[in-house]
């Protein structure tokens, strides 16, 4: 608490009550984004080796906003990550925001699909497709937003071997994702801290010949970003820390997830350009 | 009178088929195996061939087990969820046998089992010497990609507690081709009696089976042996067990499916 106060203090002078939105119009967009790791874990997925497991390549991908009234809209995104050597990722996000000042709630859907198969991660544990469902309250005070998020996610069954005629699959059961955030708007910059707790469903893999099995774990995420509105041009720089990783090689197979979550790395930073017209 | 003449014949198969002893063998093949090196980690689940040997410092051991039950990847997945006995490899031991006899079910029974030998076949013919190569109970699971040091790649846990493989001590073997309980080695064949392990498994429904590691007893020169995707289907390795027992229900069985462990 004290190291945020600290960072967010100084940056007090420059506040600025949050921007109410005006414009009516369909508003579309174009989304870049590119991640680094700066920390891997020790242990990989059998066959895949710590390179595959770098945060993406790059993310491309369109936005739409529709702003009706304040603390009314719409936004959708829909987006594809390339890994390198590996496939692609397909993401999409719609939520339509609710509210009167100070107070919005946003309700949204998300789907991914990764189609991994065939590069570095032939039969492998990220291959799935993922559904989800969120809610998330906003409030706003002054230059200050605040918002929670709980998001419920369903992830697919996948093939990850299959050796001497025996097919091995993995399975999870819905992971369940609580988020709360701090930001702060000062002039043209924005700056927020976050933190995700993910319980991470029950997964089991298993063959004809047998099976085991990885039982829910409590996971959590730290980020803290920075966003410079440029109109038409945003910049992003986010920082994602992980913790409460206490066995890294299962966690692989348990939270396969490189996009929008990156949840197979330590430590990460990402940096990402939008530009909304 | 067709139809009397029929009955009278069928009376008679019945009467000479039921009653007394009777004897049938069935081969169980087995469904996975690879062989561990102290020298590489690789997965050689995939390969034709087993390898075993200890010379010079470098050791190879044959890792296998026995089929684990009927149950497919779905339905096992859906127990290992919902059932927290996951946590570690879960097999209930259900060998699937195609009996094709046509004494009656009340033979294969696990009290009527006089005689299991596990049982491979060396890739060149050559026999190894009687008593060099030994099976040993392994007291932990392990997947496919299994080597050296670690059992299977999920977890930390996944680690071997004893490099080359954890065993249970509880049960001993005989060395290959001594005491067999029915048949000799011919050449080519390595056998080991298994009789006594057989039967406790099959009596006891959901037993734990982790399989086998086959090593060296001392200095052994590299043994190769068929595998279980061996092109030569007859030598992959199996169990080859033999029931007898009286043909006590009076009925002639059909040929079917049946499971060893069910009652």
């Amino acid at each position: 608490m004290k190291a945020l106060l600290l960072f967010f203090l100084p940056l007090m002078a420059f506040a600025q009550d949050t921007e109410t939105p005006k414009s009516t119009e369909p508003r579309l967009g174009f989304m870049f984004r590119k991640g680094i790791s700066i920390e891997k874990y020790s242990g990989n997925p059998d066959g895949i080796s710590s390179e595959n497991l770098s945060p993406a390549l790059f993310t491309v991908g369109g936005l739409l906003v529709i702003e009706r009234e304040e603390m009314n809209n719409i936004y959708a995104n829909i987006d594809a990550t390339y890994l390198k050597n590996s496939g692609l990722i397909f993401f999409g996000e719609g939520a339509f925001g609710l509210g009167r000042r100070p107070w919005q709630i946003q309700l949204g859907v998300a789907a991914q699909y990764s189609n991994l198969s065939g590069g570095a991660f032939q039969k492998s544990a990220f291959d799935h497709y993922s559904l989800a469902g969120f809610v998330r309250p906003k409030y706003f005070y002054k230059f200050l937003d605040t918002q929670l998020e709980f998001r419920y996610r369903d992830i697919s069954s996948s093939e990850i071997s299959s050796t001497e005629g025996i097919t091995t699959k993995i399975e999870h059961q819905p992971d369940r994702i609580f988020r709360a955030q701090l930001g702060g708007t000062f002039s043209i910059a924005r700056i927020f801290a976050g933190y995700s707790w993910y319980f991470l469903g029950t997964t089991a893999i298993a063959s004809k010949e047998f099976g085991f099995r990885i039982n829910e774990k409590l996971v959590e995420q730290s980020v803290l970003g920075l966003t410079l509105d440029l109109k038409p041009m945003e910049l992003g720089l986010y920082y994602y820390q992980v913790f409460k990783v206490d066995d890294e090689e299962a966690h692989l197979y348990q939270a396969p997830h490189f996009h929008p979550d990156y949840l197979v790395g330590k430590r990460s930073v990402f940096l990402e350009a939008k530009w909304l017209f | 009178m067709a139809i009397l003449k029929n009955f009278t014949i069928l009376l008679c198969i019945l009467t000479l088929s039921c009653g007394k002893t009777a004897s049938t063998t069935v081969v169980i093949k087995l469904k996975t195996d690879t062989y561990i090196s102290n020298q590489d980690s690789s997965n050689h689940s995939g390969g034709t061939s087993l390898k075993v040997s200890n010379s010079g410092g470098v050791e190879e051991r044959v890792v296998l087990k026995l089929p684990t039950g009927n149950n497919d990847d779905n339905y096992n997945l859906d127990q290992c969820l919902n059932n927290l006995f996951c946590t570690v490899f879960f097999m209930p031991l259900v060998l699937l046998v195609k009996i094709l006899t046509t004494c009656s079910d009340a033979t294969l029974q696990p009290a009527n089992l006089t005689s299991a030998v596990l049982a491979l076949d060396t890739v060149d013919g050559s026999s190894p010497g009687s008593g060099t190569i030994v099976p040993e109970l392994l007291s932990r699971g392990w997947y496919q990609t299994v080597n050296w040091t670690k059992a299977h790649p999920f977890s930390s846990s996944g680690n071997w507690l004893t490099p080359g493989g954890d065993l249970d001590f509880s049960r001993t073997f005989n060395p290959n081709c001594t005491s067999l309980s029915s048949g000799t080695c011919a050449a080519g064949e390595v056998k080991f009696e298994m009789t006594d392990y057989f039967k406790s498994l099959i009596t006891t429904p959901n037993s734990n089976h982790f399989g086998f590691i086959l090593r060296g007893v001392s200095t052994l020169n590299r043994v190769e042996l068929h595998s279980v995707q061996t092109a030569t289907s007859s030598k992959a390795p199996r169990i080859i067990a033999t029931y007898t027992g009286a043909c006590s229900d009076g009925s002639i069985s059909q040929p079917k499916t049946t499971w060893l462990s069910e009652p």
